[in-house]
């Protein structure tokens, strides 16, 4: 690694940890603008009457009374220690409760991510090259409905037929064999929609490129082209495509977990909601966005990587 | 696909769209029943001539509950899009022009909103503020209005070095000027495209937060909400979810084809 | 390569989609599933929050009495007891009892358990006020500090669970209790597995394992339980009921629980403090069509008080002021009261003031939501505006005192104890009056209550009671809730007990 490429990376880790930082500003002023009064709710979830000199006392020991910017930098601090402060609900660390999620919807997002690619990518090429013929204005119609089908609509229809009337799959996700199956594919079934198109337009693009007339000049195959060359050609916006997709998937699964009584980090937001569970909140969209970050740039260092066009082309714009 | 046919698919979309407006602003003289009004003596009914779409769990009628609710979607989304649109567009085209610090610091919280996936920024926004369709309201503008100055910002970047806006401000043209006349008319189209095509998607996140108990709130006649309540009755009295579900669908696909057809009218605009 | 990369992908899904937990364990297996409300606890810990009741619920936690379908204590851990003075209780407690980790029960044990109980929860002190206890072999002494003529009553409530508080409790597992299961793991919220205790003192448990599912999307649950994937789905609420009924796969047992909806009228509202306009209110409410439709018939229409479960509870004997869902009668009591549309608004006014008020309700009761809905129309027929606003946790909006009307859901006499609702809600300062109802006929009632032991008297004094709340019209008590049970017919020795203490036996079998 030369030089250059290390202020590359120094200058994107830098930019990384401003984001950050604005990431959990926002998400502190967002609990600090919330109506309720947290120390009431923690202290009525106990039952009973409490006065006022109690919750005031309580106010006082947990800092709430000091100014915004002080409030923010020590919370801020406990973040840093991995401190995310204590569920009103369950009285454990915030971080206790996301570690016990989070596989649980990094297993699912995964699951969804690969059922995407898997229905997509050949759907998206046969598309392209069948354009404008039956396929592709199946396809057109098919991706038309699953892209304006609300998911939990979606998911209550798959349920109905694939669980209650096919019994294909269970109803109750977690801990049953196959339990994973149906919140992914509600997951995948809404993305891939969006996803074939993307392909299928890529794809088009790349096939009016010259070096295809001159691998059909040699006698290469068409579906050697297309599976072949044209979709390694095509890997670096697909792989920026997942980046995207990736934050509609981490969004979706609040309502599919829901659904599916699937215990991941969305079905945890749902429920910390309804009991205003504010640091649980806190916590979960601090972490959402750090996720998403990270995994952004991790796509885009890759594809820096893959191809090094790209990294002098930015560098220059600089 | 050629010329005519597609603005024949541009007029036939704008003509749905306009049909759906109008018929959710005008729909309170169609009802045939007070969508709020319970009969219990009539609760549950299948469909029929009387219920076009059935009665509801508590003898509602639905059909006059989905075009209620089409007014309470629609006018939702059409107005968070509209905000959106405006602030966006506003911000964007400040830090575009204005350059310096105003675009340093508008560019850093673009980025910082765009850094929360779109629906956790709604549902945390929503659920911090507390359920209710305002709030609601104000989650997804949260979400929405970057894509919006991002654009806007791009574009005036863009046109700030061509020649004749350069010319016009070397004739003594002032700033306010320069924007609305020059830079505005020729930013505004592909920022229209992007608010076209995003009325389908909020209508859709709409009824998504209100499905979860995060926007509207019964017993008002919205479709995310109509569909959530009427979950418990998806085997018994199936009707009940279904058509605000098909309403809900048919709705987001004409938004969305009508998005489309005005994308590809402007593509081939510009070649 | 590519057929490397392929079969990489595929074994990688295949490893995302197994199922975690594939129980494929030998023996009789029971799947059971219900809400967060019947069967969310938190931890397996019977002293914290209100876990203890969820253990009893799940067979883990046993009491020395137990209530039978009557709400009349029976003796459970204890085998016989006397009452030798007006605060002494001297309790016999069964020989043959062990804890789950082979400790016997004793005396000793059970005073050290109620000590850390009582050291731990809150609740405890407010349930009983035991001034000390002497542990003597099998017999333990209560002495009470003020006279408890409902003590066994008390002693049936899970928060006096016996437990053994001298060993350790377990961070996952919780306490060793004396039930016929095990918790053999733990998920708050979401999954408990159990097993069942081989030492259990009522006879060996029919089932091996028990798995308990917290699902809280109620059409969920049906389907899994008309799936196959749960044997059993407790607390079904009434909607789903329809789908049950005509199945002969299916068992639905129901029963008169004390539960009760009603609403409480704010008493600090101006317009309220008017009794005809809260009688008017009270008329316009369709009890009939909220029981049978809303309800499908798991609801009795209520004008009375208590449910009549209870030996004190339904009409008989009592004069009542609304009879009858009477929206002529309603509008008539609000002229009397003078309201009338004097703008032509639609809604009544006085005094240049719209009749407009504030209901809250809970946010997660389907039944009471669909209760505002069909309410809210009602009303408007009479010319009253409702504004109906729904909470998560209702009572930090009724101890604010911004709503005029509240509708609520409680369980009026968990233990048959006639005090409990009273002391909760009808006297003044107590914790739930959030109305500023205040009677002193009622109080002295309340006072003669706390020191009669014979039960005809008490059912006297609460029928006096029931009276006066009638009278006052301060509140509109109007549907007494049936608990609903739904299981597949393979299941045997299933019995319900309306109480909502307990659901897993040892009894419980099922046909492979």
């Amino acid at each position: 690694m030369n030089i250059r490429q290390g202020k590359y990376y120094i200058k994107k880790a830098g930019s990384f940890l401003a984001v950050l930082i604005g990431i959990t500003f926002l998400s502190f002023l967002l609990s600090y603008l919330s109506p309720g009064d947290p120390v009431e709710i923690m202290m009525k979830k106990k039952g009973g009457m409490v006065s006022e000199e109690v919750i005031q006392q309580k106010r006082e020991e947990l800092g709430l009374d000091q100014p915004m910017m002080i409030q923010y930098m020590k919370w801020l601090s406990g973040i840093a220690k991995g401190n995310f402060g204590i569920s009103y609900k369950s009285n454990k660390p915030v971080l206790t409760e996301i570690k016990k999620c989070l596989p649980y919807t990094i297993r699912l997002t995964l699951l969804s991510m690969i059922l995407t690619v898997l229905i997509s990518t050949p759907l998206g090429i046969l598309c392209a090259k069948y354009k404008d013929r039956l396929l592709d204005h199946l396809m057109r119609f098919i991706t038309c409905i699953f892209s304006s089908l609300p998911s939990f609509f979606l998911a209550l229809m798959l349920m109905y037929f694939l669980s209650l009337k096919l019994k294909l799959f269970p109803v109750i996700a977690k801990g049953n064999k196959n339990g994973i199956v149906m919140p992914a594919l509600v997951l995948s079934l809404t993305l891939a929609s969006w996803y074939i198109r993307q392909v299928r337009a890529i794809v088009l693009k790349e096939l009016e490129k010259e070096y295809i007339d001159g691998l059909l000049a040699r006698g290469v195959s068409e579906r050697k082209i297309l599976f072949h060359h044209v979709l390694r050609n095509c890997l670096t916006p697909l792989v920026t495509l997942l980046g995207i997709s990736f934050g509609t998937m981490l969004g979706g699964s609040t309502i599919v977990e829901s659904i599916f009584t699937w215990p991941g980090v969305g079905k945890m937001a749902v429920d910390a909601i309804t009991s205003r569970d504010y640091p649980v909140i806190q916590g979960y969209v601090v972490w959402m966005a750090g996720i998403f970050l990270l995994l952004n740039m991790l796509v885009e260092c890759s594809y820096s990587l893959m191809d090094p066009r790209i990294r002098r082309g930015k560098e220059k714009m600089e | 696909m050629k010329g005519w046919e597609l603005g024949m698919k541009r007029k036939i979309m704008s003509g749905m769209v306009i049909l759906i407006i109008l018929a959710a602003h005008f729909c309170r003289y169609m009802l045939p029943y007070d969508p709020f009004k319970t009969n219990m003596a009539e609760a549950a009914l299948p469909p029929s001539s009387s219920h076009w779409f059935g009665t509801d769990n508590l003898g509602r009628d639905v059909f006059s509950r989905v075009l209620q609710g089409s007014q309470t979607s629609l006018y939702a989304a059409l107005c968070v899009v509209a905000v959106v649109f405006l602030t966006g567009t506003l911000l964007g085209v400040a830090a575009g022009y204005l350059g310096g610090w105003p675009d340093a610091v508008i560019g850093k919280v673009i980025v910082i909103f765009q850094a929360f996936p779109g629906f956790i920024l709604a549902v945390a926004v929503a659920g911090m503020l507390g359920a209710g369709m305002t709030n609601g309201m104000i989650s997804l503008c949260a979400v929405y209005w970057t894509t919006y100055a991002k654009l806007a910002r791009s574009l005036v970047l863009q046109m700030k070095d061509i020649t004749y806006i350069q010319a016009a401000k070397l004739c003594g043209a002032n700033r306010r000027s320069i924007i609305i006349r020059y830079i505005l008319p020729n930013v505004i189209s592909p920022l229209v495209v992007t608010a076209a095509l995003d009325v389908g998607s909020v209508i859709l996140s709409m009824a998504g937060l209100s499905f979860l108990g995060l926007g509207a709130q019964r017993p008002t006649a919205e479709w995310g909400v109509m569909m959530s309540e009427a979950r418990n009755y998806i085997q018994t009295a199936p009707w009940i979810i279904f058509f605000p579900g098909l309403a809900l669908f048919l709705v987001v696909t004409v938004f969305n084809l009508f998005g489309d057809s005005v994308r590809d009218g402007l593509e081939k605009k510009n070649g | 390569m590519k057929k490397r990369t392929v079969a990489a992908i595929l074994s990688l899904v295949v490893v995302l989609s197994a199922g975690s937990a594939a129980c494929a364990e030998e023996g009789k297996h029971l799947t059971a599933g219900a809400t967060t409300g019947f069967f969310g606890a938190e931890s397996l810990d019977p002293a914290y929050n209100w876990d203890s009741w969820i253990m009893s619920i799940y067979g883990i936690t046993e009491n020395l009495f137990r209530l039978n379908n009557n709400f009349e204590p029976q003796p459970w851990l204890c085998e016989s007891w006397e009452n030798t003075d007006d605060l002494t209780w001297v309790l016999t407690l069964r020989d043959d009892v062990t804890f789950s980790n082979g400790n016997k029960m004793t005396a000793d044990t059970v005073k050290k358990c109620f000590e850390r109980t009582a050291e731990q929860n809150a609740r405890f002190a407010d349930t009983v006020s035991i001034d000390s206890m002497e542990a003597d072999g099998q017999t333990l002494t209560i002495k009470t500090s003020i006279p408890e003529p409902t003590l066994l009553n008390d002693l049936c409530d899970p928060i006096m669970a016996v437990y053994d508080a001298e060993a350790p409790i377990d961070e996952e597992l919780g306490a060793s209790c004396t039930g016929p299961f095990i918790a053999t793991a733990f998920e708050a919220m979401t999954e408990v597995q159990l097993k069942k205790y081989e030492g259990y003192w009522g006879g060996e448990p029919k089932l091996d394992t028990v798995e308990l599912k917290i699902v809280d999307d109620q059409d969920a649950l049906n389907m899994a339980l008309q799936n196959g994937e749960l044997d059993l789905v407790a607390q079904l609420p009434a909607a789903g009921t329809d789908l049950f009924a005509d199945d002969d796969n299916f068992v639905m047992d129901s029963v008169t629980s004390t539960r009760t909806s009603f609403l409480m009228y704010n008493l600090n509202t101006p317009a309220l403090q008017d009794v005809r306009v809260r009688n008017a209110l009270s008329c316009a409410i369709d009890r009939e069509s909220f029981a049978n439709v809303v309800f499908k018939g798991f609801a009795d229409p209520s004008y009375g008080v208590y449910s009549a479960a209870l030996p004190y509870g339904g009409t008989d004997g009592l004069e009542l002021a609304v009879d009858s869902f009477d929206p002529e009668k309603s509008s008539e009591l609000l002229k009397e009261a003078g309201y009338e549309d004097t703008d032509g608004n639609g809604i009544v006014d006085k005094d240049g003031e719209d009749l407009s008020l504030r209901f809250v309700t809970y946010s997660y009761n389907t039944e009471f939501l669909q209760f505002a809905d069909m309410y809210q129309a009602q009303l408007a027929e009479i010319g009253v505006d409702l504004q109906v606003e729904t909470y998560d946790v209702l009572d930090d909006t009724m101890a604010s005192g911004e709503y005029d009307i509240a509708g609520l859901n409680y369980a009026m006499a968990p233990t048959g104890s006639e005090a409990y609702f009273l002391n909760m809600v009808f006297l003044p300062g107590a914790s739930n009056n959030y109305n500023g109802y205040d009677n002193a006929k009622v109080d002295e009632i309340a006072e003669k209550l706390a020191t009669a032991y014979e039960k005809d008297e008490r059912n006297d004094l609460m029928k006096q009671m029931e009276q006066e709340v009638l009278n006052d019209g301060a509140y509109a008590f109007f549907a007494n809730q049936k608990l609903i049970c739904v299981y597949n017919k393979k299941v045997t020795g299933f019995e319900i007990n309306p109480t909502e203490y307990y659901l897993i036996t040892n009894t419980i079998d099922i046909d492979e």
